[in-house]
């Protein structure tokens, strides 16, 4: 007697899905800690308040302010293109069924682009915490220089960057605890570095006081609209992880308002937050290119590894911690995005099988995360070499690269639904008007950006050859996306050939 | 009898190499008990405290289908007379599904690969978790354990100090289903101080064993637990059963420190017993 061979393959409780827990059973709480930790308010305002400021000067609040509303529009649409199609491949998955391959493929790899830039940014900003750290706690200036010479920098860089590819491969996790923790650091840290400049200004021992006027919160007062954009493109990267507070599940206890309320608590906090530290850096450093000053070239692409030690004294050795681990944490997250998007792209033929290959030792893309470390520490090590603002050039390329995949995004989303977009109010709003609004905005962005990148005073300033730096890179990451699509085209065309249709995977 | 029969052997199986040592191990176990094979491939799923950014949506699917072919080829190892069935399952961690698998299917013992026997015990978190939680016993398949026909030795570990441990009751019985010999192993390092056993006086055990023949009782004595694992002729198809540390929960397993180091060096699979629910009462009749 023989039992029947057919596999049995569980179907999980109604309340575990893709993320085994729901947001139901996180509470906002939790998915607030979720979506501020994805964001990390740390490194990020580390790493673009400077070249905002470059751009739009004192009305940096409102830009934040601003930029928060195309992000806002673009992330109803993704979070209907989620509950649609929510197996792995999004952008990709998205863009090829609305689009077809070609669109498809090329989103695919804006999103790629993005994540390969931040990686570098991220580890970037990292090395330079680490040696001010280790300088601060040992009290030996000299350490903090040590980030400056590019064959000490590029090795460390490169050492992280390692050791966040070997942690995705592995599918090791951030615990619960660990995220509460690290994220209560960050924005208590980050409160006390606001604090302590709103101290310091009314004691007058600030840099550079600047009397807080209304002005700056006024978006019309921007000079021109090419600084406006480019100050959008930054903001969107300012807000780059919020979404994932709607994208989480939802299907759990009969709960529809908690991931609403949830994504309403982030903002608040995120955008009380960024507007808190942005006065309080304002206030106490005004935007001069004097030595602290937000207008300050050498101070931009990294402004906390600056400002903290005037700021907040012999505690800035708690902001350099406050970024370290808000740069770990997020080169971690980060570095499982492209492996698992290259998974998809491997595995419904856009790649070869061999970015579909699951390792079966700890179920991750192993290859496909190879590739993507040893992509994005090429990129580093070039652009450090070539140039000496590379943290500044790779978030303003970065901002770009959003504004393209997430307007490519929105963009599918509204051409994915028109059927059904008419069928109410909300349907309407959610899968046409906001998606609608949201992507063409940030592709007008996107194609502002490109235009003023040619200028080469843009941003940092870098330049090859009379053309802004954030350009050319702009145009080599899309060339080389365009030959390598074509490339694929030509080995696996079956991709190209035929319409994409997502594939029913046995339910888990 | 106090002791289960062993009727379900469940493998817990991934696709990789020290897998097919496990699956290896199963078959053999299942073979000579004539029991039922369980496959059990646990997806792992992310917590949401995992979330990677951008997002990219559930790989599960594709993971799944991946688990599929690895069930598909393990199958295709198992020999046509042993009933099996597979089970592929979603859970937070391995071990975690593991657990609840073997729970949920009853199962009588549960198989892993492990890496032990030159010197190191694999790093799989999943393993390290189940020896010390897993409620049924779970059997560590050497690296590059391949499938002997038969298990024809059951060797079992019992403590000098405690000649009438729960393992000397477990050895018994599983050698009678297994239909394989048994013998009893004693360990002592020379760091440990001197032995207080009399070999010759070993447990007592005629009832219902295998064989007619007096238990061979093996002392096992080394400068090291090291050593002392190397002077035993391992035989080839045989196993060791050992019990849990006192730290054990009653009717769960944990390593101890004496076992974990004899399983660094052993070159045959090992069976960690779970606690008995009442060590102190005597074996029921």
């Amino acid at each position: 007697m023989r039992e029947p061979r057919s596999t049995d393959i569980q179907t999980p409780d109604r309340h575990t899905h893709s993320k085994g827990l729901s947001i139901g059973s996180i509470g906002a709480l939790g998915a607030v800690v979720i979506g501020v930790s994805t964001i990390a308010p740390a490194y990020t305002l580390s790493g673009a308040l400077g070249p905002t400021a470059s751009a739009v000067g004192d009305h940096l609040p409102a830009v934040l302010i601003v930029g928060f509303i195309p992000m806002l529009l673009v992330a109803l649409g993704y979070r209907q293109l989620n509950r649609a199609m929510p197996d792995a491949g999004t952008t990709f998955t998205w863009a090829s069924k609305a689009f077809g391959p070609w669109i498809g493929w090329m989103g695919s790899w804006g999103l790629l682009a993005a994540t390969i830039l931040v990686l570098s940014n991220l580890a970037g900003i990292a090395v330079d915490f680490f040696y001010l750290a280790i300088s601060q706690i040992t009290g030996v200036d000299s350490i903090a220089e040590l980030t400056r010479n590019v064959p000490i920098n590029v090795i460390t860089c490169v050492i992280f960057m390692a050791a966040a590819a070997y942690v995705s491969y592995r599918g090791m996790e951030t615990t619960k605890t660990v995220q509460y923790v690290l994220v209560s650091f960050q924005v208590l840290v980050l409160l006390w570095f606001a604090v302590a400049a709103f101290r310091q200004v009314s004691a007058g021992s600030a840099f550079d006081a600047t009397a807080f006027s209304w002005e700056w919160f006024n978006p019309f007062g921007i000079e021109s609209f090419s600084a406006f954009s480019a100050g959008i493109a930054l903001s969107v990267f300012i807000y780059w992880g919020w979404d994932v507070v709607l994208t989480m599940n939802e299907e759990s206890r009969g709960t529809t308002t908690t991931p609403g309320r949830a994504a309403i608590l982030t903002i608040l906090v995120v955008v009380s937050l960024y507007t808190i530290v942005t006065l309080g850096a304002l206030t106490f450093a005004g935007v001069s290119d004097g030595e602290f000053g937000l207008g300050n070239p050498d101070i931009q692409e990294n402004v906390f590894a600056a400002l903290a030690g005037p700021v907040m004294g012999p505690m800035a050795i708690l902001m350099s911690l406050a970024v370290l681990s808000s740069s770990a944490a997020s080169l971690q997250s980060t570095m499982i995005s492209p492996a698992r998007t290259m998974l998809a792209m491997g595995h419904y033929g856009a790649l070869n099988r061999k970015y579909a290959q699951v390792s079966p030792r700890y179920q991750t893309p192993a290859y496909a995360t190879v590739v993507a470390v040893v992509i994005a520490s090429v990129f580093y090590v070039v652009m450090r070499i070539i140039s000496e603002n590379v943290l500044w050039d790779t978030i303003t390329t970065l901002g770009m690269m959003v504004c393209f995949y997430y307007g490519i995004t929105a963009l599918a989303c509204v051409w994915y639904f028109r059927g059904e977009a008419t069928a109410s109010a909300g349907d309407f709003f959610n899968k046409l008007l906001a998606p609608l609004v949201g992507g063409i905005l940030l592709l007008i962005f996107f194609f502002q950006t490109i235009w003023d990148s040619m200028d080469p005073d843009y941003g940092s300033g870098s330049e090859i050859g009379g053309v802004g730096l954030v350009f050319i890179l702009g145009m080599l990451v899309f060339s080389l996306g365009i030959a390598a699509m074509f490339w694929q085209h030509h080995k696996r065309p079956e991709f190209f050939r035929r319409r994409f249709e997502t594939t029913e995977f046995p339910t888990l | 009898m106090a002791e289960k029969t062993i009727r379900r052997v469940a493998v817990g199986f991934g696709g990789d190499e020290r897998s097919l040592d496990a699956l290896a191990l199963g078959i053999a176990l299942a073979r000579s008990a004539g029991a039922r094979l369980d496959l059990i491939l646990v997806i792992r799923q992310d917590s949401a405290f995992k979330q990677e950014y951008p997002p990219v949506g559930s790989v599960v699917g594709i993971i799944a289908e991946q688990a599929q072919q690895w069930i598909a080829e393990a199958e295709a190892v198992i020999p046509p007379e042993i009933r099996h069935h597979s089970h592929i399952r979603p859970a937070g961690s391995i071990a975690e599904g593991l657990v609840s698998a073997v729970q949920e299917l009853d199962s009588d013992v549960l198989v892993t690969g492990s890496g032990i026997g030159f010197g190191r015990i694999m790093t799989h978190p999943a393993v390290t978790a189940l020896l010390h939680s897993s409620p049924v016993p779970v059997a560590l398949a050497p690296a590059g354990y391949r499938a002997n026909t038969q298990i024809t030795d059951v060797m079992a570990a019992v403590s000098a100090a405690h000649p009438d441990h729960q393992v000397t009751r477990s050895g018994e019985s599983w050698a009678g289903q297994l239909g394989a010999a048994l013998t009893f192993v004693t360990f002592e390092d020379k760091e440990s101080g001197p032995a207080r056993h009399d070999a010759g006086k070993g447990p007592d055990a005629d009832a219902g064993t295998a064989s007619a023949e007096p238990i061979k009782h093996i002392l096992a004595t080394g400068r090291t637990l090291r050593h002392a694992v190397g002077t035993v002729d391992w035989p080839q198809g045989g196993i060791l059963l050992i019990g849990s540390s006192p730290l054990a929960r009653r009717r769960h397993i944990f390593l101890g420190m004496t076992a974990a180091r004899v399983l660094s060096h052993l070159p045959i699979p090992m069976v960690l017993l779970p606690r008995d629910p009442d060590t102190s009462a005597p074996a029921a009749r």
